[in-house]
């Protein structure tokens, strides 16, 4: 065999084996194994994550000046996209697939609890029949659980909305297995879907909507590229 | 460990004695499983199989085994390491598949996996 036919030693540790997984949360310091909660969907054909830079030539116009001088190369931007086919048709996940939109009809109906369970969510109910609101307690208290209500059946419809509000921007992450039992993880910043919904339907098949979610940069955070890397080896035992 | 230490290894993680299918000695006790062995280079995927064999007139003991090893491998696969890399244990396409013996107490599974080598020795 040639001498320069070789790979690393540490090429097999390294590699990214099947598809990984899309979550809420996730944190890369301490990772384990993600809650159901936290997964968005599941998907099919994998998950493609990209980041590419946009350059411009700042000599490209300067007479005698040679293309792709590293002097004259300014960094323009960054996009940041993640695109995938989803298998789930749950609300939660056609408006994540709308980017602009809102859940509504759920109904709900006044707690029978007499003390505050672990893990549910009461709501406090505001404005005047039939647009009503609820509002998730952020912490509930015993004393006031006669007036808390909780969701009998969730949300079904999704509304496209025509403005788009901040709170539709949020953190997405995908996070996949190395062959050594180690991690990586893509963090996504503000992220937004853009490429709308489209769902497309087969025979004896499941039906996919496909999903492309561009990650955005913050008015407040105007040098963060929206997209973070993790790789790390399985944590010594 | 060579990488066919590491996959008798992992056959005879199970509970029943696991022989290579070419070297099943003639005294061999049942329940047992046997498997085949291939090899290939690394980027490339190798289709091997393995039998769990019982003597019974019911499923139910080769169909739990053949459970056993469905759950062991997991949607993802199994990384067996060795020496000199790992292995990359998959199931296959159907992944179990019962097979009829011309004695009728034996019962035999036939299983599929798919195996890539992480190893370039």
């Amino acid at each position: 065999m040639g001498k320069f036919t070789v790979i690393p030693q540490d090429t097999f540790n390294a590699l990214q084996l099947d598809a990984g997984v899309l979550l809420t949360t996730f944190n890369p310091a301490s990772p384990s194994a993600p809650a159901d909660s936290d997964i968005i969907c599941a998907t099919t054909g994998g998950i493609n994550v990209s980041c590419v830079p946009t350059y411009s030539d700042m000599g490209e116009d300067v007479d005698n000046c040679p293309n792709n001088m590293k002097e004259l190369k300014k960094l323009e931007s960054w996009e940041c996209k993640l695109t995938t086919k989803s298998l789930g048709t749950s609300p939660e996940l056609i408006k994540m697939a709308l980017g602009a939109a809102d859940t509504s009809g759920a109904t709900y109906a006044l707690t029978s609890d007499q003390s505050i369970k672990t893990g549910k969510t009461y709501y406090t109910r505001s404005g005047t029949s039939p647009n009503y609101v609820y509002t998730p307690v952020a912490e509930p208290v015993v004393g006031s659980i006669g007036t808390y209500y909780e969701q009998t059946s969730p949300d079904y419809i999704v509304t496209p909305r025509r403005d788009l509000s901040q709170s539709d921007f949020e953190t997405i992450w995908w996070v996949g297995d190395r062959a050594d039992g180690g991690m990586v993880a893509v963090k996504m910043l503000n992220a937004l879907s853009t490429g709308g919904f489209s769902l497309q339907t087969t025979k004896n098949g499941k039906g996919q909507i496909t999903i492309e979610i561009t990650g955005h940069v913050s008015i407040n955070a105007q040098s963060v590229v929206p997209m973070e890397f993790y790789s790390a080896e399985p944590a010594s035992s | 460990m060579t990488k066919e230490e590491a996959y008798h290894g992992f056959m005879s993680g199970f509970d029943w004695v696991a022989y290579d299918a070419n070297t099943v000695p003639e005294d061999a006790e049942l329940p047992r499983i046997t498997y085949s062995f291939a090899f290939s280079e690394f980027e490339s995927s190798v289709a091997m199989s393995a039998s769990v064999w019982d003597r019974s007139t019911s499923w139910a003991t080769v169909t739990e085994k053949a459970d056993d090893i469905f759950d062991e491998i997991g949607l993802g696969g199994k990384i067996v390491p060795f020496d000199d890399g790992a292995l990359w244990i998959k199931r296959g396409t159907p992944f179990a598949q019962r097979m009829s013996d011309e004695q009728d107490n034996i019962r035999r599974i036939y299983l599929n996996f798919e195996v890539e080598f992480f190893t370039n020795k």
